[in-house]
């Protein structure tokens, strides 16, 4: 059996793609001080890795730890996809929006909504997790950085967003050395 | 008989008693010269052959198979090779120990021509009854291996008559076969076996026997001693499996096997053996396993997890369906080609309907796969899909889907290019052209920019097959296309419908130029001559319409010569009302103009005929135009501008380094004389004025034209003859090292390296460059003008790079004396910038295209001869004036290609890290890329230098001077995480840490570069990272 028939939804619905941001002679010019956009934030999160939502979890409340344990092994959730065609990236399922991504430059403050695939997401935690370790990671750090799901798209939302805004659970969770392995995995840049 | 002379008898008994090797060199030697026979050496050996001691017999036939293996072939007569395959066979029953010398006495006869009719079947024969092959050690089975090969090789025939007696022994002697090297050597035994004999019985016997390697699993070691790769093993064995179609009913049951495996090497090997093998078993073989196969190779695409699996599934399928359409052409059955691809289009139709969904690519890519295998094979698919998608594409709706449904339908057209259309076989695309074309123009003015393009882009493909597109199609292609050119406002559809007309207007000149060409004239016309960047006749045309832009689609479009001479004339003439108007916007335009005038020469300047039309208009035309403008100094002249007389030598020169021989002499005759005699009649231009381009003295206007002459003279083949070369040469010095105006004196100067760099060797040039060094030693020494201390460096600096380029011995000096200027405070930089000059590729005079002297590697002879002078010199210079030593390494090392670089490193790092402390932004910038690729290809020398390495770039990444600087530091930092653990380890935190400065940079693509290299920094010895 190949690593494809356990995914779940192996012919997902595809959404356009943004084009590569054009770069503005004001970009080039060592003068000019560019501020941090929502674009920009889209882009740092354009490289995690391709996530598929595919393994279904009737459980309503999530907790790290069950991920862990649907996770075995996690190289079979997973997956990079290499057709040059159709890469799939969380932006073509739609998972991350630009205009769901705000940033207050003077308030140092961003704020980020996800929208999982299937309201029965069992990825959504995860997904969630890696965006905020890879802003953790890839922004100043004088930000403050809030990931949400959007509203009304995932069964258990209220949960997952409250564990996602809980520092002490952020930092126990990475402090799980499988966890942190899949979360790692998903930020490897594509080569 | 003679016996043996003495001293070979003693060292035939020092080899077989006293066990010497050394003496089988003497033996061996008296043999090959011809002092002793064959015959009388065995004879010798006589009593030793037949000893009763095994060691002693052993030595023996040792000696003899030594001494066969050392003698010439062809020096053996039949006889001799008579008696002594007959002894050799006979030895064979003897004790193990002299057997391996025996296999290895056979192996030389077998390669003899002498060797009697009859005896390799004998030698077979009793090889195979004698012999337990698997029992011997790695060379003597080779050696069996080797004498089989030889005979298949030279006496196929005489061994056919062993029948399958030959097949069964074979099996027997190859089965359980291990040694890579062997392996090779029975594979190709083992196909000319499956090709050559009457397998039979045994087909599932000799297919077991290699099959069992399938999938090759075989990584050579690291030094590779052997030089046996693992792709010589995977296609030799590939070739045994695809040498019969008797193999089919075993081998492809076996492929569907490994198909299924999660191993993506094997996976591929079976695709790819598949490919192989298909034709070669035909249809009749294949019919019972097509369902397997085509589910198997469906799966591989769906599920594509690797570009290289889903394309060698892709080749698979081709092969599988060709096969199938040469059993239409061979029994006029199509019934099995058209069930199979009955049963592909079934198994991908319903995911053609769902442009939104991920499937419908790859299901479309499988059905290209098969139509691509034949044209009936393309005929019977179009004929389902392209009503199909056309069906599809009214019912959706979305013009993302439709767009998706276009592109997919555009592939399918490209699959139709590789079939020719002719008068008894249309091409496939041929019945749905029609359709296709109406529903391209069908969404030529739908509102999304996206859709209109891919409605371009299957136009472009349907013009690109054969006369596909014909009669009022191409009328009204050319009419849309022309349209969209003008009128639409989306960039990509300008772009891409420029391109369809650029391709059109090769195959039907004509047709563009009815539809197209009038239209763009028109609005060149209306536009009005100072229009480049406002547009007042909004009506005729979207605002994009500039003069610019609809210069470069003319530049586009000129690809024929019929289009070019009605292109050509237009332009010039466009070129003069701009330059009489001599308003101030016309400038531009009027670089913009030649700049099209040069490109459509550069295109099509390949076809001869139009060189001499090119001659005729735009080199007349354009000398013309700016010799008159020079003599006329009294008004503002469009032509006097510089950055414009380039242009117009950049399109000379790209005629001038086309011309045929006998029009260079000519043309480059009577450019020398106007610009040396100032007679400008000979170009055709009537004027009584003073032109002296050499006078230093002359208004900057005048000399300045030195470009052109510079464009003339130095384009010209070697062989061509300059007139007054010597009185050209001085005066060009003249001008370059006392002009004031730099544009003229760097002309000057490339003019001049361009003249010296083909001057014939000899007197004339030594003296030449005698005077020149003496005249600049002094102007270096002497001048207190600082600007002309400059001119004389670059006049240095060009003619050493014209003399290092053509290897004139010369080079050498005039580097030297470069050199020697690098610790003078005022020049010194100047003087080490000089070697990327030297270096780098030239555009104009020292090109390979202007037919310059250029001698094969002249870069890396230039820096083994100058490097080490180099480090001295950096070493021994005072602080202060070690910059230009490294500026000039830098240069040097830029240029040299890789293995050359990688010989002459390790000394040179700790100095490429010094010179990240320097000031020169640019410098810093190629030493930092230098530095990432290092990473790659030489770890070693990088993770020596670890240390001084990575604070340097850290203080860079945040301190560097321009935004280039440091994200040429972060990519370097980035690169470097893939150096091995232990070197980098160590200094994660610090750069996880100090990377957070420039994560939060001022510049946007500082940011993304410091995202990346911290990412990949944070993932070192992180689990889930490297």
């Amino acid at each position: 059996m190949s690593d494809q028939d356990r995914l779940q939804n192996a012919n997902p619905q595809l959404y356009g793609r943004t084009s590569e941001r054009e770069v503005t002679p004001d970009e080039l010019d060592d003068d000019v001080e560019d501020k941090i956009d929502a674009r920009e934030i889209f882009d740092i999160l354009f490289w995690l890795r391709e996530l598929l939502c595919g393994k279904y979890d009737a459980a309503s409340e999530l907790t790290f730890l069950q991920i862990v344990e649907s996770l075995t092994p996690p190289a079979h959730l997973v997956r990079s996809i290499t057709d040059p065609e159709h890469p799939l990236t969380l932006e073509e399922l739609n998972v991350i929006e630009q205009s769901r991504i705000t940033v207050d430059e003077e308030g140092n403050h961003v704020s980020i909504e996800f929208t999982p695939t299937i309201p029965h997401c069992s990825m959504a935690t995860l997904i969630g997790l890696s965006i905020r370790v890879k802003l953790l990671r890839a922004l100043p750090t004088r930000f403050k950085v809030d990931v949400h799901i959007t509203p009304g798209t995932h069964q258990s939302e209220h949960a997952v967003n409250k564990q996602l805004a809980d520092k002490e659970r952020v930092a126990a969770a990475l402090e799980n050395q499988h966890l942190l392995e899949v979360v790692n995995q998903c930020l490897s840049t594509r080569n | 008989m003679a016996a043996l002379s003495g001293n070979v008898q003693e060292n035939v008994l020092e080899f077989v008693q006293g066990q010497q090797d050394s003496a089988l060199q003497n033996v061996a030697k008296a043999v090959f010269d011809g002092e002793t026979s064959l015959l009388q050496l065995v004879e010798s050996l006589g009593s030793s052959l037949i000893s009763t001691e095994v060691t002693t017999r052993a030595r023996a036939t040792q000696l003899l198979a030594e001494v066969l293996h050392r003698s010439p072939s062809n020096r053996l007569t039949e006889k001799e090779a008579e008696v002594l395959s007959a002894f050799f066979c006979d030895r064979l029953l003897d004790h193990h120990s002299v057997q391996p010398h025996v296999l290895n006495g056979l192996l030389a006869l077998s390669a003899s021509p002498r060797l009697p009719q009859g005896d390799e079947v004998k030698i077979v024969q009793v090889i195979f009854k004698e012999v337990y092959v698997q029992s011997l050690v790695q060379t003597d089975r080779r050696a069996v291996y080797n004498i089989l090969a030889n005979f298949l090789d030279s006496r196929l025939e005489a061994l056919q008559t062993l029948g399958a007696d030959f097949v069964w022994g074979f099996i027997q002697a190859m089965d359980g076969e291990k040694d890579p090297r062997n392996l090779n050597i029975t594979f190709s035994i083992a196909r000319i076996t499956a090709q050559a004999f009457p397998i039979g019985t045994f087909t599932e016997e000799l297919f077991e026997v290699v099959a069992c390697y399938f999938p090759i699993d075989f990584t050579p070691p690291a030094d590779d001693p052997h030089g046996v790769s693992r792709e010589d093993l995977v296609l030799g064995l590939r070739q045994v499996l695809a040498a019969t179609d008797k193999f089919a009913e075993f081998c492809v049951p076996m492929l569907l096997e490994k198909l299924s495996s999660d191993v993506t090497s094997a996976k591929l090997d079976s695709l790819h053996t598949l490919a192989a093998c298909a034709e070669v078993y035909g249809a009749e073989n294949l019919k019972s396993f097509l369902d397997l196969l085509l589910s198997a190779i469906s799966r591989e695409v769906y599920n594509s997890s690797h570009q290289d699996i889903e394309n060698a599934a892709l080749t698979g399928l081709t092969a599988v369906v060709a096969t199938l359409s040469h059993a239409v052409t061979e029994t006029g059955s199509v019934f099995s080609l058209h069930h199979f691809l009955d049963s592909v289009l079934k198994g991908c139709r319903h995911h053609l309907c769902e442009p939104e969904l991920k499937l419908m690519w790859p299901s479309a890519k499988l059905l290209q796969a098969a139509a691509r295998a034949s044209d009936p094979a393309c005929v019977h698919v179009l004929n389902t899909v392209v009503p199909l998608m056309v069906e599809q594409f009214q019912v959706h709706p979305l013009p993302q889907h439709r767009q998706t449904m276009l592109e997919v339908t555009t592939a399918f057209i490209h699959v139709a290019h590789t079939f020719t259309s002719g008068a008894d076989a249309p091409n496939p695309i041929i019945p749905h052209s029609d359709n296709l074309l109406t529903v391209f123009y069908s969404v030529l003015e739908a509102t999304d920019a996206g859709l209109r393009s891919s409605g371009v882009g299957g136009m472009a493909a349907m013009m690109g097959v054969g006369d596909v597109v014909q009669g009022k199609h191409l009328d009204l292609c050319a009419k849309h296309l022309g349209r969209l050119v003008l009128h639409d406002a989306d960039s990509t559809v300008q772009c891409r419908s420029t391109e369809a007309l650029a391709a059109m207007a090769t195959a039907h000149p004509d047709v563009i130029q009815a539809e197209v060409l009038s239209k763009l004239l028109e609005v060149l016309e209306n536009n009005g001559s100072n229009a480049m960047d406002t547009n007042q006749s909004e009506q005729v045309s979207a605002k994009h319409v500039t003069n610019q832009y609809v210069l470069n689609t003319l530049a586009a479009i000129s690809t024929h010569p019929t289009i070019v001479r009605c292109t050509v004339p237009k332009l010039l003439n466009h070129l003069q009302a701009l330059i009489d108007s001599s308003a101030d916007e016309a400038n531009q335009e009027a670089i913009a103009t030649l700049h099209c005038i040069h490109g459509i020469v550069e295109k099509t300047v390949i076809d001869d005929s139009n060189v001499q039309y090119f001659v005729d208009t735009i080199v007349q035309n354009l000398m013309c135009m700016a010799l008159a403008a020079a003599v006329n100094t009294s008004d503002r002249h469009l032509v006097h501008d510089t950055s414009l007389l380039e242009v117009v030598a950049n399109a000379l020169r790209a005629v001038t380094q086309r011309l045929p021989n006998s029009a260079e002499n000519s043309i480059v005759g009577t450019t020398v004389q106007a610009f040396l005699d100032g007679n400008m009649a000979a170009l055709g231009l009537n004027t009584s004025a003073n032109f002296k381009p050499f006078d230093v003295s002359s208004p900057w206007q005048q000399t300045q034209t030195v470009l052109l002459l510079s464009a003339i003279v130095c384009s010209v083949a070697q062989n061509v003859d300059i007139p007054s070369k010597s009185e050209l040469a001085k005066k060009l010095l003249m001008l370059s090292c006392a002009s004031d105006h730099e544009p003229t004196s760097l002309a000057a100067t490339k003019c001049l390296s361009g003249i010296v760099n083909k001057w014939e060797l000899g007197q004339q040039l030594e003296m030449f460059l005698q005077e020149t060094r003496g005249q600049l030693e002094e102007m270096l020494r002497k001048t207190v003008d600082e600007k002309g201390r400059y001119r004389a460096v670059t006049v240095l600096v060009w003619l050493t790079k014209a003399l290092v380029i053509r290897g004139h011995p010369s080079g050498s000096q005039f580097t030297k004396m470069l050199m020697a200027l690098f610790e003078d405070e005022a020049i010194g930089r100047r003087a080490a910038e000089g070697f990327h000059v030297i270096l780098s590729d030239s555009s104009d005079a020292l090109c390979k295209e202007s037919h310059a002297n250029i001698r094969l590697m002249y870069k890396q002879r230039f820096f083994m001869e100058n490097l080490p002078a180099l480090v001295d010199g950096f070493n021994q210079a005072d602080d202060g004036r070690k910059q230009s030593f490294l500026c000039a390494v830098s240069h040097l090392l830029t240029f040299i290609p890789r293995q050359v670089l990688l010989g002459a490193l390790p000394p040179l790092v700790p100095l490429l890290v010094q010179s990240l402390l320097g000031e020169d932004p640019s410098l810093q910038v190629s030493t930092l890329e230098m530095f990432s690729s290092l990473v790659q290809e030489a770890p070693q020398v990088i993770s020596q230098n670890i240390d001084a390495l990575i604070p340097q770039l850290l203080e860079l990444s945040k301190n560097g001077p321009s935004m280039n600087v440091r994200m040429a530091a972060l990519k370097s930092l980035g690169s470097m995480t893939s150096l091995p653990h232990a070197v980098v380890y160590p200094y994660r935190n610090r750069v996880v840490r100090e990377l957070a400065v420039a994560v939060g940079d001022k510049k946007r693509m500082v940011r993304k570069e410091a995202v990346a290299a911290r990412g990949e920094w944070f993932l070192l010895g992180s689990p889930g990272g490297k």
